[in-house]
């Protein structure tokens, strides 16, 4: 055996697609061969640092939430095909309402950052319901580095950020739409306010709303009650 | 109302075999999860999205043979379409949202060995994402969490032949990331 073909057939020796045979083959030249040792030795120490990477643990109770969860997004996602429909036009005309202001609030025509305070919106989601919020950025040009910041009410979370209440990056914007999703739920029946807010190193806006999280159970009977 | 009430309860007890189904591969799924996307928020979102997909499907897990295999590619391919989704996302979330490191308790190394580890790791997990996709989740899978290869071959389904070679042309670019990143790594 050849110094090259046993180098290409380290990965099949790691993992175990050789035949007993083949393996003595192997053997009897890393016997009198260092180069293709020191192959063999810097291709094992790499698995053993892939598998020895660490994984912090999940957030606590993750497990238990995230079955819990699943069970609730499907009970509503049953909801008689009415009241389903009543609650996603109610949401959709809410949240359409706050890409409205957002867009028409942020940046003005010549780019002059606006400074009225229109009343606030408000949007409700049902108690242990994912529901995803969508804001509209309208930029009028591209900007760069621009910093999207949220402060979250105590009574919510942004799925997959458990017990963040103040979250905060840099990004891009294209000229024109720019939307975010934010899946927020909610954590107790509590009405508060979100704050959103965007900006450069000159200027920023902010955006507020009451985020109201409702009993999904009660909403459910109470629709069905008045069938 | 009565009536009404019993539905809701049928409703709610209808999939009562899902968490004792499900609960027993969550773990790895989390650990799945944190492979593929390198931070615990996202693996989380990546089974919290996964559990959600599944509950309707409750009695058809029931009947799968081998579960736990059937979920990780469940998971991977899920991962795959929701990368897909943020590349061609119109707002990039390009700093300080899912890309930091996390820390993570190291019992048995004192201080120098933890923070030695510490950049180890970081330069290994560095040049991991810079591969492709199907690059670091086939090392991920078969690297890191042990999935042998006849098990990806049915994941995947990928042909043993392909599926070494793929192994294979993935190792290789991870070492020159790896040499492109340091004149020498000791593991």
């Amino acid at each position: 055996m050849q110094c090259t073909e046993l180098q290409q057939r380290i990965d099949d020796r790691l993992d175990k697609q050789l035949s007993e045979a083949e393996c003595a083959e192997m053997d009897t030249h890393l016997e009198h061969c260092a180069d293709c040792r020191c192959a063999v030795v810097e291709e094992e120490q790499l698995r053993e640092a892939l598998r020895d990477m660490p994984i912090p643990d999940a957030s606590a109770g993750f497990a238990a939430r995230a079955l819990r969860r699943a069970a609730a997004a499907n009970a509503f996602n049953h909801q008689p095909v009415r009241n389903r429909a009543f609650m996603g036009g109610f949401a959709a005309a809410l949240v359409a309402g706050i890409v409205l202001w957002f867009v028409s609030g942020v940046y003005g025509p010549n780019g002059e950052i606006g400074t009225s305070q229109p009343q606030l919106a408000e949007l409700s989601i049902s108690l242990h319901e994912t529901r995803r919020v969508k804001l509209s950025f309208n930029a009028p040009e591209r900007m760069e580095k621009v910093r999207v910041s949220l402060v979250l009410p105590e009574h919510v979370e942004l799925e997959g950020y458990p017990g963040r209440k103040q979250i905060a990056w840099y990004t891009n914007l294209r000229k024109g739409d720019n939307v975010l999703t934010l899946p927020l739920a909610g954590l107790r029946s509590e009405k508060g306010v979100f704050i959103a807010q965007i900006g450069t190193g000159k200027a920023s806006k902010q955006l507020r709303f009451y985020l109201n999280v409702e009993q999904a159970g009660l909403s459910t009977l109470e629709a069905e009650g008045s069938v | 109302m009565k009536n009404i009430f019993s539905i809701w309860q049928a409703r709610n007890t209808e999939n009562t075999g899902f968490e004792e189904l499900l609960a027993p591969h969550i773990d790895r799924l989390y650990r799945l999860g944190y492979r593929f996307s390198g931070n615990r928020h996202d693996a989380e979102d990546l089974v919290q999205e996964l559990l959600v997909k599944l509950y309707p499907r409750s009695k058809e897990l029931g009947n799968i043979e081998k579960l736990g295999p059937w979920l990780s590619k469940s998971l991977y391919h899920l991962f795959i379409d929701q990368a897909r989704r943020v590349t061609n996302s119109p707002v990039a979330l390009a700093e300080g949202i899912g890309v930091e490191l996390e820390a993570v308790a190291c019992v048995n190394a004192g201080p120098d060995e933890y923070m030695l580890r510490q950049q180890q790791f970081t330069k290994l997990e560095s040049a991991l994402f810079n591969l492709n996709f199907d690059q670091r989740t086939l090392i991920a899978m078969h690297d890191m969490e042990g999935y042998t290869l006849p098990e990806l071959t049915s994941m995947l389904d990928t042909p043993l032949g392909t599926l070494k070679s793929r192994l294979h042309r993935a190792r290789a670019s991870l070492r020159e990331q790896l040499t492109e990143k340091q004149d020498e790594i000791h593991y």
